[in-house]
């Protein structure tokens, strides 16, 4: 997620690495240790069954225990506390802890080291049924094999339908045990409780170990997953729908050198055209124009006449009004010839005004027009130079 | 589920460079859309598809009018009745010449006309103009639903004017500032429309829950960010292992720039994916330095594989014990496991002991002992308070600005102090205790818990 633990993963699986190495290799210490048995190679059934399926059932009782209390640490948590590890260890499980995954990732660990455990010691006890002989004995000074036998037949039940790995009375009879007596049983029938414990390492050990493994490994992903995008747009909106292909300014100019005709495009009121002839000097006549009204319609004499076009310069030019500008009558276009700088001028005349009044003409709203006159061939951007 | 063919389609019409970028900007919650001062910057209609967890909805940005009146004098001339309108909207936009003639209003309608309701935008702060009617009276002629959006882009001086006009064009009229609308007037909008168009409303009412649910999403995702950068910073360190006490001293000023360069990366990180997470993705933030006092160095003797004095006991300890477990074992228990008691209190009083000749061993020539320069972590009481409150003045700044706006944030440690008031007593005290715990390297367990109230 985000910036969160990314940055931890490669300790944390250091840890878990750790983590296997240490299961894995108590297992195979523990389970030899257990297996190796006597100097006549005789191995205590209980002990075997308390390695292989007591402990594992209570250790994996106690953990599920932990984890529904809302303990946050258990057997992991305590080894990670361990002062001789290094603090990269504890910032890792620090950060886990701030972001409320240390419980589920705790437990994943736990998982991870008790299967690498359980892994460790089946690997001995397979390694030793197929390079040594195991005699499977059992002692006990208060039970007897009549009593021992509900106990094996109930741990057996899982596996009913692998009847050699079935416990028997005549079996435990057999392999019972007394230090002091000489050995009377059968070699081959002492190794005959293998398939027994075999089948308790895996069901009792090993799978619930497996499972605990992939359902604690998918509620700790699960937290770490990155969540879906929320919101999102597709495609993604460019910047690139732009025009930046005009981006020169047209010069500004603040008066007209001939006598001019006002057209008022910009539909402004009377007050505001009185402010432009008190600046420009009084035009020679005045016209409302809007698209719909012909050039034609227009008497203009282009060679002695100057033509002002009055705009509203907080609105952008639109193309219509370009297609107007470019069709009234210019000189040019009737002389062939340039004219001289007293006749024929073309100005574009923004104004702004609140109440009737006129206001200084913003920049922005300037600078556009200052653009759109720059593309238009023969005319210019007028100004008044003071504001009334 | 509400996309594909059934999801509601909105095409932002209007005049140029009144806002319609802007308005797409803030709906779709995406600053990568492109607005500009310059009129025309849309040339073309573009779709955008927005996501919300399962519904979506797609937001048409188009150009502007340019050419209004003479296509309304164009329409007006291929529909004598007002049954017939609606059809001649669609021979123009199909139209080679028109095309070619008037290829901004064939772009704008040409959504319309496939079934995109409109959004039609104005600027609330300029007057009203008769200019405007041919453009509204031709998508009235388009027949599709429609609303218009009151943009006050300056300030609101016309919007009684505006609202009397587009009244009688439109059936809803909404004021919207694309630059201040908060997620309550987004939504509204959406609702306004499935009160207009009624075949989306349960797609609209769709979107609105999806939108809440992101929203509760992201502030769980800033809660997360938060918890992860407050505990990255509280225990950040920098080290360097050397032979000799005066080279540790030298590696110092070379540590403490890499200290504090990285703890303000640390931040800046995080606050970036803040920000791509509230869908900022253009947005540049000012952050000062953190406030890193400068007596955070410290020089220790190290002795062997890293371990220090105390570790080095411990370690040896351990092994003391397990080696004289495993006699005590070997002996049946019949030693009372005083191997393993034995074995641990002799290997690691031994190793503390003799921790400085062990230190002086050589191998190959070379020292197993020697210093580590240290830089960090902090320890500084008010640390942590200043990361929290610079993030949730950013958090905030996200929160209340829209999508719209080009401007960049200077992030501040923001009025941390009412915050925290404005808290429950026992989550004020979670918080300090937090906070404390953090800056002592001790760990907190779900820090997100105790932010999250600072997030509501």
């Amino acid at each position: 997620m985000l910036l969160n633990t990314a940055h931890s993963q490669p300790i944390l699986k250091q840890i878990t690495l750790s983590l296997i190495c240490l299961g894995g290799l108590s297992g195979i210490l523990l389970g030899y240790g257990v297996l190796a048995g006597d100097a006549l190679g005789r191995v205590n059934l209980l002990y075997v069954l308390m390695l292989f399926a007591f402990l594992p059932v209570l250790a994996l009782a106690l953990s599920i225990l932990l984890w529904l209390s809302g303990s946050t640490k258990g057997l992991v948590g305590g080894l990670l506390e361990l002062p001789i590890l290094p603090r990269q260890f504890r910032v890792a499980t620090m950060e886990l802890a701030s972001s409320g995954k240390r419980k589920a990732w705790l437990f994943y660990q736990t998982q991870c080291l008790t299967l690498s455990f359980a892994l460790g010691g089946m690997l001995v006890y397979l390694l030793l049924l197929l390079g040594s002989d195991i005699s499977f004995v059992w002692r006990s000074t208060l039970l007897e094999a009549s009593d021992l036998l509900p106990l094996l037949q109930t741990l057996a039940i899982p596996w009913l339908f692998w009847p050699e790995a079935q416990p028997g009375l005549e079996l435990l009879q057999q392999t019972q045990d007394f230090r002091l007596s000489a050995q009377t049983t059968d070699a081959p029938v002492l190794g005959q409780w293998w398939k027994f414990i075999l089948a308790a390492q895996c069901t009792y050990n090993l799978l619930p170990r497996t499972l605990m493994l992939v359902v604690s490994r998918y509620r700790y992903l699960r937290q770490t997953d990155t969540p879906p995008q929320d919101i999102s747009t597709h495609p993604s909106p460019s910047r690139l729908n732009t025009s930046t292909d005009n981006t020169a300014l047209a010069p500004v100019v603040f008066s007209v050198g001939a006598p001019y005709i006002l057209l008022n495009w910009a539909d402004a009121p009377l007050q505001c055209q009185q402010s432009v002839t008190r600046f420009l000097g009084t035009a020679t006549s005045t016209m409302d124009v809007g698209p719909l009204v012909e050039p034609e319609s227009i008497n203009i004499n282009p060679l002695d006449q100057s033509v002002v076009v009055l705009v509203k310069s907080w609105e952008p030019p639109l193309a219509e009004l370009s297609d107007y500008l470019l069709s009234l009558p210019s000189a040019d276009s009737i002389s062939g010839s340039n004219s001289g700088p007293e006749a024929a001028q073309r100005f574009l005349l923004p104004l702004d005004w609140t109440e009737a009044q006129v206001v200084p003409t913003r920049s922005n709203h300037l600078n556009e027009w200052r653009r759109f006159c720059s593309t238009l061939p023969g005319w210019q951007l007028l100004q008044l130079r003071e504001t009334p | 589920m509400t996309s594909g063919a059934n999801a509601p389609i909105f095409a932002v019409v209007g005049h140029p460079n009144k806002g319609k970028s802007s308005i797409v900007a803030t709906l779709a919650q995406d600053d990568g859309v492109a607005i500009s001062n310059q009129s025309g910057t849309t040339r073309v209609a573009e779709p955008i598809e927005v996501k919300v967890g399962a519904s979506s909805y797609t937001l048409v940005d188009t150009p502007g009018f340019q050419r209004p009146t003479k296509v309304l004098r164009w329409l007006q001339q291929h529909a004598d009745s007002a049954d017939k309108r609606q059809a001649a909207v669609a021979m123009f936009v199909g139209d080679a010449l028109c095309q070619q003639q008037f290829p901004d209003e064939v772009e704008l309608l040409t959504p319309i006309i496939n079934g995109a309701a409109i959004l039609y935008v104005v600027d609330g702060s300029r007057p009203y103009g008769t200019e405007y009617e041919a453009e509204m009276e031709i998508l009235r002629w388009t027949g599709q639903a429609s609303m218009a959006l009151i943009n006050p882009i300056e300030n609101e001086d016309y919007v009684q004017h505006w609202q009397k006009a587009l009244g009688q064009y439109f059936k809803v009229v909404r004021v919207f500032n694309a630059m201040q609308a908060d997620i309550e007037k987004q939504r509204s909008v959406l609702e306004a429309f499935s009160i207009i168009k009624q075949e989306w409303q349960a797609a609209i009412e769709q979107l609105i829950a999806e939108y809440q649910s992101a929203r509760e999403s992201q502030q769980q995702q800033s809660v997360q960010l938060l918890a992860a950068l407050l505990t990255r910073l509280c225990v950040f360190q920098l080290s360097q292992k050397v032979l000799t006490k005066s080279q540790a001293q030298l590696a110092k000023p070379v540590l403490q720039a890499k200290y504090i360069a990285e703890m303000n990366a640390i931040e800046k990180e995080s606050h970036n994916t803040l920000k791509r997470l509230f869908r900022y993705h253009h947005l540049n933030s000012e952050l000062y330095g953190l406030p890193l006092d400068d007596s955070l160095f410290d020089t220790e003797k190290w002795i062997v594989w890293g371990l220090n004095r105390n570790r080095l006991a411990a370690a040896a300890a351990m092994a003391g014990a397990a080696t004289g477990a495993g006699i005590d074992l070997a002996l049946a228990g019949s030693s009372l496991m005083l191997g393993a008691l034995g074995g641990g209190l002799v290997a690691g009083s031994s190793a503390w002991f003799a921790a400085d000749r062990i230190a002086e061993f050589k191998i190959k020539g070379l020292p197993i002992g020697g210093f580590e320069a240290r830089q960090g972590p902090i320890s500084n009481r008010n640390f942590p308070y200043v990361v929290l409150g610079r993030f949730l003045f950013l958090e905030q700044a996200l929160l209340s600005r829209t999508h719209a706006r080009r401007d960049d944030v200077v992030v501040k440690e923001g009025d941390l102090t009412e915050k925290i008031a404005s808290m429950e007593n026992s989550e004020q005290r979670q918080l300090h205790q937090a906070l404390d715990r953090l800056r002592r390297q001790k760990s907190v367990d779900d820090l997100e818990s105790v932010l999250r109230p600072l997030f509501i």
